[in-house]
């Protein structure tokens, strides 16, 4: 809603600055968005929330800043014309979704022509002029809040229904557009066809124009609940549907039609009908409400008295019945339902900023979300790793997903923002790699960059969190050069399972987008949980990547550690023995430490790899592994024969499993 | 025995003794087992019985200037060899490194910064799907269907119906619907807009508040606002609280602090409405409540002096890193 506040003032019966009459307003609820001093005026855009439908009127907004100030409203009284032209027009409304209709014939007897204050009204509401007979209708919509139209009464017939019509129909409206309509699209329709679409535009078919003589104008209340909506599947909006779908109020349809005439009398001189009419009966809402109440949901102490005399200055009719207020809505408010829409009005009204401040005492205990620690703990993990967090859109490239054959079921939205936001992430890589492109672009040399995030496909959706690691050789410096290869991506990740006291399982696998050699499946206790690797060379050549690391385990299926008791470490010397084996290159270390173990003792420690050789001297087929075992028992010093017995066990059992050979 | 010759030639030989291993063949040889001094104490067991004691002395005192002087000498070289040695290992300590720094993205950060001050104050944080239904989203939260406050919020859809949160608020619900009053919840998440300029990126983050139980008022609220933003504003602006409208908060309030250029909306709140607590089957008349919304890029780009949402998703690492 955009006005001059010259023309507000018409309603005010006193004086207010500019500078109080912007600060008020927004103290109303009546966000003001803009102003702007212009020639001795101030024009002034309001933001107006959708409960406020009442105040898309110069005399709604006057009505709120009188109450605030404690002044009276000013309205100008408008006489009835002489009603002397003979005519007939029968009407019949929907009572289920028409409160009041009521319309007047208007023979004009001249051209009009549009005064300057007019003119500046409009404009100030962004409301172009289209003809002298509309643009009335318009001036009066800005000052009342009530859309009124005109319709050419020789286009139209005799009997005018307001109604929903009975099956689809084809119209035309005024913007020239046409549409089809369903049985939810309240109409006005005369004998022969629809005329307008009630609340939001007339129709082509009775339009007025230069050659207009005599006018049907109608002031009508149409249910918001039968408005709603429907201007927006039509895509878009008018000012009748605005003010209608929010609520026009139900008693100010003559005083339009009375202020009409006036104006259609003074410029263009005419002769009218009577008003035809036809209205529902209805009750005005009443509810009843305490003092303690209102005290109780505001934190205050407000004397009845102040209560009753805000309450009145905002047109609700107050009566005393024992302890209690009987409230009756004004007519203009359709936002006030419950009690506490009563209270909204007097902490408005006395100023949210007076009302007082209390601390909370509530303590409430409950357990944290396990999922939202999780995922504190995976960032705290990785940032102190060096590793940077970014955070992407959760829509991607449904084409850059196909390129990196990460297709598993994703869901389209019905209606993406742009036509690379068209799926729901099923994977967090592409906003990885789309982050490595743009900086790599730029002049990045160093990525080590992670991200936690939902991701989606039809079946589910889990909690991901994935990482990329890459080194550009020029990012190498006097103290030494970067490495970015797959273990150097999955020490961060085992630190990671560490700290968690978990203990992954990296097996060979074959996953799309990762090279088949340089890649792992996770799992934990046999669940698989994600995977790491070498961007495939095959997608590295198709998007020109470089040899990029990247991992991505959902987060949902790793558990929180359990709290453990601490073990005493053991006080005895423990005993370390080297063994060098010659095995099949194509058995995982994992696999052979898991047998070494199996036969090692409680006591055996650890199993390291102290060295992987192929080459020379070692058939191509065959790997040299040395491992470093260590013995430690609690209670005392581990023999050296315990120990020995342990390594036969362990040799003659790896011989049997993997045929592995002892080298000496 | 002429003590004095011996005593000239070993300093002769002394003299030419420059390292650790001349001086050490030179103290064996003087002072070992087979040396001259222990010879020159063989001798002495064969002099006459008179001169003994003067010669015993005289032998003695050359023993120890032989001593002396050699661990004096061999301190001096061994001196002298450490401070070559420290010079050889000096370093330019002064090389720049580039250290393996990791950051937490600006969002991230503040996110943080809110649900801590927030867990501090005894609220628990609780977190919703993304993907929501209508009645989350909008119906339990009084926006019925083709309400114009609908379109406050330009819904993304999927084709089942189901769409994306606008905003956090139906983690309110679920969580009301699971947990009985007294309630103290604070949602952080990710919520969706069909919309994008530079105050609009169609995905940001808000972080929402809501305490529910008996006597909860009004002027609670406006003073746990004040207390938050006390705390997340160094500098103490002055607070504007106004009338707005939410059709899930009745009263409704939005926040204002003071700029340098005028007022900055920073959040929405209000009383819990009446019909979002019988949705969760609270009676209205028992339970009171308030809650309280912020959008985390709005908070983040106040704290960093930032003017364009949307740098905060272009992921460029020389920015994100920065916070």
């Amino acid at each position: 809603m955009q006005f001059y506040k010259s023309d507000l003032l018409n309603y005010l019966s006193g004086s207010i600055s500019d500078t109080d009459l912007l600060e008020q307003l927004t103290k109303l609820g009546l966000e003001v968005d803009q102003s702007k001093k212009e020639r001795n005026d101030l024009l002034i855009k309001l933001d107006l929330t959708p409960n406020r439908g009442d105040c898309f009127s110069l005399i709604g907004i006057a009505r709120d800043v009188c109450a605030l100030n404690n002044l009276k409203l000013k309205l100008p009284k408008f006489k009835k014309q002489q009603q002397n032209l003979d005519c007939k027009k029968t009407i019949a409304i929907d009572k289920r979704a028409c409160s009041s209709y009521q319309g007047q014939i208007i023979k004009l007897k001249s051209k009009g022509k549009i005064p300057a204050y007019i003119k500046k009204t409009l404009k100030a509401a962004d409301i172009g002029q289209v003809n002298p007979i509309v643009d009335i209708t318009n001036y009066i919509m800005l000052h009342t809040g009530q859309p009124l139209h005109a319709f050419d009464n020789k286009k139209i017939g005799k009997k005018i229904y307001v109604k929903f019509p009975s099956k689809r129909t084809k119209l035309k409206l005024l913007d020239g557009a046409s549409h089809e309509i369903s049985k939810d699209y309240l109409t006005i329709s005369d004998e022969k066809e629809v005329i307008a679409l009630a609340g939001i535009m007339g129709c082509a078919n009775s339009e007025v124009d230069e050659t207009t003589q005599e006018i049907f104008l109608e002031s009508a209340c149409f249910d918001p609940a039968s408005i709603r909506g429907n201007a927006r599947k039509l895509g878009f909006q008018s000012e009748a549907s605005l003010r209608f779908e929010r609520g026009v109020d139900r008693e100010i349809q003559e005083y339009a039609i009375n202020f009409a005439g006036q104006l259609y009398a003074e410029i263009f001189g005419g002769d009218f009908s009577t008003i035809f009419k036809q209205s529902r009966q209805h009750k005005a809402k009443k509810i009843l409400i305490s003092k303690e109440f209102i005290d109780s949901r505001l934190g205050t102490e407000i004397p009845a008295t102040k209560i009753i005399k805000l309450l009145k200055a905002l047109e609700f009719k107050v009566e005393s019945k024992r302890n209690l207020m009987e409230l009756t809505y004004p007519s203009h408010r359709y936002d006030i339902e419950i009690k506490e829409d009563v209270i909204e009005e007097i902490a408005r009204i006395i100023g949210y900023d007076k009302l007082p401040n209390k601390r909370l005492k509530l303590l409430a205990s409950c357990p944290e979300d396990a999922s939202i620690e999780k995922e504190t703990l995976t960032k705290d993990i990785f940032v102190n790793a060096g590793f940077n967090e970014v955070i992407n859109y959760a829509f991607v490239d449904s084409s850059f997903i196909q390129v990196l054959g990460l297709n598993n079921n994703p869901i389209e939205l019905a209606n993406p923002i742009s036509s690379n936001q068209d799926i729901m992430r099923s994977s967090l890589l592409p906003g990885l790699l789309n982050n490595f492109e743009y900086n790599f672009n730029r002049g990045a040399k160093k990525f080590r960059i992670f991200e936690v995030g939902n991701v989606f496909t039809k079946k589910e959706s889990w909690k991901s969190f994935a990482g990329l690691l890459f080194f550009d050789k020029s990012s190498s410096d006097w103290s030494g050069s970067l490495q970015s290869s797959f273990f150097d991506l999955r020490k961060s990740l085992d630190m990671f399972f560490s700290r968690l006291n978990i203990e992954p399982a990296y097996n060979k696998a074959s996953i799309g987008h990762l090279h088949p050699g340089l890649s792992a499946e996770i799992k934990i206790k046999n669940k698989f949980i994600g995977n790491i690797g070498v961007l495939h060379p095959a997608i590295q050549k198709k998007l020109k990547l470089p040899n990029i690391v990247l991992f991505e385990i959902n987060l949902d299926s790793i558990k929180l550690p359990k709290i453990n008791s601490i073990a005493q470490p053991p006080k005895f010397p423990g005993s370390e023995r080297d063994l060098s084996f010659l095995i099949s290159k194509e058995i995982p270390a994992s696999d052979f430490i898991k047998e070494l173990k199996k036969v090692g003792g409680t006591n055996l420690r650890s199993v390291s790899v102290i060295d992987v050789y192929q080459g020379k001297g070692i058939d191509q087929s065959h790997k040299s592994m040395t491992l470093r075992l260590f013995w430690q028992a609690s209670g005392a010093t581990l023999e050296d024969k315990e120990v020995d017995k342990f390594v036969a066990n362990q040799i003659n059992h790896v011989a049997k499993i993997f045929k592995a050979k002892l080298r000496s | 025995m002429d003590l004095a010759q011996e005593k000239k030639t070993f300093f002769n030989k002394f003299k030419e003794a420059n390292s650790q291993d001349s001086l050490n063949s030179l103290k064996i040889e003087y002072l070992g087992k087979k040396g001259v001094l222990s010879s020159l104490m063989t001798q002495l067991s064969n002099s006459p019985a008179e001169k003994k004691p003067k010669l015993g002395k005289s032998i003695n005192e050359l023993k120890s200037l032989i001593e002396e002087s050699i661990s004096l000498s061999l301190e001096k070289i061994q001196q002298t060899a450490l401070e070559v040695q420290l010079s050889r290992e000096a370093i330019d300590v002064s090389l720049p490194l580039k250290p393996d720094v990791g950051s937490y993205h600006p969002v991230s950060l503040i996110a943080q910064e809110i649900s801590n001050y927030f867990k501090n104050k005894g609220y628990v944080l609780r977190e919703g799907p993304e993907i929501e239904s209508e009645y989350f989203n909008f119906s339990a939260l009084n926006i019925p269907d083709n309400h114009p406050a609908r379109d406050m919020h330009d819904t993304f859809y999927f084709n089942d119906g189901n769409l994306l949160r606008t905003h956090t608020s139906p983690v309110q619900i679920r969580s009301m619907e699971l947990e009985s009053p007294p309630l103290k919840i604070l949602c952080p998440g990710k919520v969706f807009r069909c919309d994008s300029d530079q105050t609009h990126t169609p995905m940001f983050h808000q972080v929402e508040g809501l305490v529910v139980d008996k006597d909860i008022n009004f002027a609670h609220l406006k003073n746990e606002i004040l207390e938050f933003v006390e705390s997340f504003f160094k500098d103490n602006p002055k607070v504007r609280f106004r009338p707005s409208y939410f059709p899930f908060t009745e009263p409704s309030v939005e926040v204002d602090i003071q700029g340098k250029n005028g007022w900055l909306e920073i959040m929405g709140c209000g009383m819990v409405h009446p019909n979002v607590l019988k949705n969760v089957g609270l009676n209205p008349k028992e339970y009171s409540g308030f809650a309280f919304g912020m959008g985390i890029e709005r908070m983040t780009m106040l704290r960093y002096q930032i003017s364009d949402i949307r740098m905060l998703f272009e992921n460029d690492l020389r920015f994100i890193t920065k916070g």
